[in-house]
């Protein structure tokens, strides 16, 4: 080789390092980017990019199934995103990101929930906790999602931070506002009804009926016109009228006009010394409403939940309180719902279209807890529960638990479990299901329609935090080719971050779980990440399809189809 | 260097107290690094003049060596190590490692000069990406290239001889660009601080890295800031005053009286005690002592980490900015939009909250709104509390606010009042601002805050510093709160660069009137 040709082999190489060195592979330069973008009420544009990868259209590859992730930037500057990968049995690319469609511009939302089910030809509602917005997305051509519409904080001035939402059958949706009004003072409802508010993040929430198009159709009152319990509803500052209207979980029953939500928390407290230890910010009640007419929920009744046999040496660690999620039957010849609290009870009530709705706690985290580690188990009280989900068919109930309570042992161990209610519903207005006892809160009621531990996943999560959000995979592949829903769940996702600035945070993977058919659980261990052994898809990574943005929080998931690949 | 660092320091002060970086061992490393650097350059220079022989050739790689791996070891054990010489260092060793390979096996690594090109490329492609924006930035970007040129030094050392005047040539203008740079961090002593200028420099304390504020480092009462309450802080071994937290302002605080011109301030934590330069230069600045001290020393905070160099003349508090004036005109005609016949007036005796409440006042009286003053009178009974005080009069009416003491109405804070220990006090606050702190260029400030002085607190004075320009663009009310309960206490998020952790300012109106 001559010295010229060895030299300029050599700035060959040189140049080539040097791009290498200065801008590393690009991940935006393999992606293909679409954009969409609505107008907000505030006259701005408002844009959602995809970036997908040479993964989202593969050619010879059977129709696929998609998971929707929720996450944030971990870097509070960097772009939120829907992820979405392909949770098809069999693909090739499965676990595989194949486009993450970027929130353009509005960093810091804090994703939060998507609704907890989608049915074809729904947008997806998807929530961010500390912008006070939500994105509705249209993912009728996935896996490339568009923007639909945007509703800001403006746009609903009597609520603040939205949390959940539920999509009825004519396309829009409720979404549960845990805080108060963005104004402190006196807010007027859609339906004519005032009540004054402690303010933004503060108290009274509200529920927000949301057209396909992001618009706000309707605001309705979750507290109620005379007020509540000032001992047992903290407000800060103090309200004329206290309230413990801060919903979180939200479901609807359309057949029978009912909606149930679950309040959390006046979700603005850190541990301050405005507030006096073992006040009561953390709310032990469900509110269920009247929605015949959907655009004006009227607030029918709220319920306490009962405090349970346990006694902890922290008074804020018993059963009753926070509520964070309900859960309804599904099927027409019921008309229970569940609920479930961040200390560790599962609540049932028979009947929501009751006057009085009676709520029983029917299960304890303990006894999932004790299957795991029947020697010195995690204590339920502090552990997190969180997600809370009927199968379609009622035959299982599946809940996320986040950790074991603090300082107990293997308390860096979550749980997704399914308990068997078909006993309890079977019962009708009459069940006798009750946890009244320690023996119970350890092994599980002992009246034969107690809800019976189906089957248990412990997940490992070193972190602060754990398991938190759960979706159920409502899609089967047909011999048609097509994909069809069905009311058998045989999986679940799970996400494992709770919200870092609680100080739970989560190791960020997004897990799927198999469900057999008498409801035992097993991670999928073939769901991971590419080379990796590990199970699981890690949010924390370098590179993303929309580039080198670092590792991103997952939070709510949600299992969809492109509307050509569903019949 | 990073061993320049510490050695500037050490000579200044020539007393042991006066070590602001490193540990004796890190020190003990830095000398055989700077020794090796002087015999890897004379090599270079003497290269043209002296045979290049085997043993040379292993003095040379040696010398490389030892300069890089010692540096590598600084870097990788530093508590608080520059921005980019990390990604420097790496690709350097791989670059010495084939200069190490040649002399060792000559004939049969023919290799090597690809590896060695390459990844010197990658250090520079590397070096290309870090930022100077600030004074540790530049320091950082040019410790990197300095260690580039070791590894090109490096390189000619031990390569076959050639007689190319302009390789001979270029080599030794290389070598005396090292040695002139690393005389510059050595001797000129770049840490030093710039006479006048607040400063905010790394120190170790208590067997951790931290860093430390002084402002305005002008003759007389200074206000220093460190992270930690109990530090202690001052000129005299003997009387050093404790730091601690001030209402609304991140951080402990003290007062320390400097001499005019060069001394040295002293901060103890932990029995550890540690020395900081100041030059307070010869003209007496702006005063810090009142409330409004650490507003004013958040401001000059947001100006250095700008890059800009100057004194602190003024301070927010002097003032009443007319757009600040605008938007709480604008704030009276929307509370009186809102129905509400009276409001609770906080403000103090500075310049500018006395200003505002007259502006508040007039605006009051042309809406035939009833203006309350707390807490010389009785709260007003009904009503929201609009706030003009200072950050200090500010957190003692929001915490007024959030246990009852003053109306539960919700609270109206003047656009100074940005700031997190405002915000986290449950009190319903509404803030006019004329950019959202969720905006591309605050978020900018919030980042370079977080590089240039990470237990510094954003601000609207500090991003107003910071941008150096007045925003035109009309005033809407933002809603302010912590948006999430503390579940867990141990626990805590790394959310990178953000206005108010763990909360949120949204914006909840359009455009405000006459804004």
């Amino acid at each position: 080789m001559s010295t010229a040709r060895r030299a300029l082999t050599l700035l060959i190489v040189l140049l080539t390092g040097t791009a290498v060195a200065v801008t590393g592979p690009s991940a935006v330069g393999q992606a293909t980017t679409t954009t969409s973008s609505v107008r907000g009420s505030d006259g701005r544009q408002y844009s959602v990019t995809n970036h997908l990868t040479a993964e989202a259209r593969v050619r010879g590859e059977p129709r696929r199934e998609w998971l929707l992730v929720w996450a944030g930037a971990a870097d509070a500057t960097g772009p939120d995103f829907v992820a979405v990968l392909d949770a098809t049995e069999g693909s090739r690319t499965r676990g595989a990101v194949v486009n993450t469609a970027t929130v353009d511009g509005l960093t810091g939302n804090e994703p939060h929930h998507v609704q907890y089910l989608w049915h074809k030809g729904q947008r997806v509602y998807a929530g961010g906790l500390m912008s006070d917005t939500v994105f509705v997305l249209d993912v009728s051509r996935l896996p490339e999602v568009r923007l639909a519409g945007v509703n800001l904080p403006a746009d609903t001035p009597c609520g603040s931070v939205p949390d959940a939402f539920w999509v009825l059958r004519d396309g829009t949706a409720y979404g549960s506002y845990m805080g108060g009004p963005n104004v402190s003072g006196p807010c007027t409802y859609s339906n004519g009804e005032t009540r004054v508010g402690n303010g933004f993040a503060g108290s009274p929430g509200e529920v927000v009926r949301l057209a396909p198009d992001g618009r706000t159709l309707a605001e309705a009152p979750a507290a109620t016109a005379a007020g509540e319990d000032p001992a047992s509803c903290l407000n800060v500052p103090a309200l004329p009228l206290a309230t413990c209207a801060n919903p979180h979980g939200i479901q609807v029953r359309e057949d029978l006009g009912r909606m149930v939500t679950s309040d959390f928390f006046e979700v603005r407290h850190l541990i301050a010394p405005n507030v006096p230890p073992g006040a009561n910010v953390a709310r032990d009640t469900v509110r269920i409403f009247d929605i015949s007419d959907l655009d004006a929920p009227e607030l029918l009744s709220v319920s306490k939940m009962p405090d349970g046999p346990r006694v902890e040496a922290e008074p804020a660690e018993e059963e009753p309180r926070p509520v964070m999620e309900t859960t309804v039957t599904n099927r027409p010849e019921h008309r229970g719902a569940f609920a479930s609290t961040m200390n560790g009870a599962i609540y049932y009530t028979p009947d929501i279209t009751a006057a009085e709705p009676r709520w029983r706690q029917v299960f304890d985290d303990a006894a999932a807890f004790g299957a795991v580690f029947p020697h010195d188990p995690p204590r339920s009280g502090g552990s997190a529960g969180a997600w809370l989900q009927t199968s379609p068919d009622d035959r299982f109930l599946f809940h996320v638990v986040l950790r074991g309570g603090p300082g107990s042992a293997h308390a860096e161990t979550g749980l997704v479990y399914a308990l068997d209610i078909r006993e309890l519903l079977r019962s009708g207005g009459d069940p006798q299901c009750a946890v009244d006892t320690l023996a119970e809160v350890a092994a599980g009621g002992a009246e034969p329609d107690c809800p019976a531990l189906a089957g248990v996943v412990p997940v490992q999560d070193p972190t602060t935090g754990g398991p938190h959000w759960g979706a159920m995979d409502n899609f089967e592949l047909g011999r048609d080719g097509y994909y069809h829903e069905t009311d058998r769940i045989r999986r679940l996702a799970v996400s494992n971050y709770f919200a870092a600035p609680t100080g739970l945070d989560g190791d960020h993977r997004v897990c799927l779980v198999n469900v057999g058919p008498r409801g035992d659980l097993a991670l999928d261990r073939t769901f991971r990440d590419r080379g990796q052994s590990r199970p699981c898809v890690d949010f924390d990574r370098t590179r993303w399809p929309h580039g080198a943005r670092g590792p991103a929080r997952p939070h709510g998931v949600l299992f969809a189809v492109a509307d050509r690949d569903v019949r | 260097m990073w061993f320049a660092v510490a050695g500037a320091a050490l000579g200044q002060h020539g007393h042991d107290v006066a070590q602001v970086d490193g540990s004796a061992w890190a020190t003990a490393v830095r000398v055989p690094v700077l020794g090796a650097l002087v015999v890897l350059v004379g090599t270079v220079l003497l290269r043209s003049v002296v045979p290049s022989g085997r043993v040379v050739r292993v003095v040379a790689a040696g010398g490389a060596v030892v300069v890089v791996a010692g540096e590598a070891l600084l870097t990788a054990v530093s508590p608080r190590p520059l921005d980019g010489v990390g990604a420097v260092v790496v690709p350097l060793a791989l670059a010495v490692a084939a200069v190490v390979a040649v002399v060792a096996a000559p004939r049969r690594l023919r290799t090597a000069p690809l590896v060695a090109g390459f990844a010197t490329v990658l250090a520079l492609g590397q070096l290309g990406r870090v930022p100077v924006a600030t004074a540790g930035e530049r320091v950082a970007l040019v410790q990197a290239a300095l260690l580039t040129g070791v590894a090109a030094l490096a390189w000619f050392a031990v390569a076959p001889v050639r007689r190319a005047p302009a390789a001979h040539a270029v080599a030794v203008a290389v070598a005396l660009a090292v040695l002139a740079g690393t005389a510059q961090l050595t001797a000129v002593e770049p840490w030093r601080p710039v006479a006048g200028v607040p400063q905010v420099r790394d120190v170790a304390l208590g067997g951790a890295a931290g860093r430390v504020l002084v402002a305005p480092q002008r003759p007389g009462w200074n206000l220093v800031q460190v992270a930690e309450a109990g530090t202690e802080v001052g000129v005299d071994p003997a009387r050093l005053v404790p730091a601690a937290p001030r209402p609304g302002a991140g951080g402990a605080w003290a007062l320390v009286e400097l001499p005019e011109g060069r001394s040295t301030l002293l901060l103890r934590r932990g029995g550890e005690l540690s020395a900081v330069p100041v030059d307070t230069g010869t003209t007496v600045g702006p005063d810090l002592t009142s409330p409004d001290g650490p507003e004013c020393a958040g401001a000059a905070v947001g100006a250095l980490v700008a890059g800009r160099v100057a004194s602190l003349e003024s301070c927010p508090a002097d003032h009443l900015d007319p757009a600040d004036a605008d938007a709480l005109r604008a704030v009276v005609a929307f509370v009186a939009g809102r129905g509400n016949r009276g409001v609770t007036l906080v403000a103090d005796d500075s310049p500018r909250s006395v200003a505002a409440a007259e502006v508040v006042l007039d605006a009051a009286r042309l809406r035939g709104t009833a203006v309350t003053r707390w807490p010389a009178s009785e709260p007003a009974s009904t009503g929201p509390v609009l706030v003009v005080a200072g950050w200090a009069g500010a957190e003692r009416a929001l915490r007024a606010v959030a246990t009852g003491e003053l109306p539960g109405g919700g609270s109206y804070v003047a656009p100074w009042l940005l700031t997190a220990p405002l915000l986290t006090i449950p009190a319903g606050q509404l803030v006019p601002l004329r950019t959202g702190p969720q905006e591309p260029e605050p978020l900018r400030y919030v980042a370079a805050l977080r590089a240039g002085a990470p237990d510094a607190t954003a601000s609207a004075a500090g991003y107003a510093a910071w941008r150096g320009a007045p925003d035109d663009r009309p005033a809407r009310l933002y809603a302010a709160s912590s948006v999430t309960v503390q579940l867990s206490t141990t626990g805590h998020a790394h959310g990178g660069a953000t206005w108010f952790p763990g909360g949120a300012v949204t914006p909840v109106s359009g455009p405000l009137d006459g804004t």
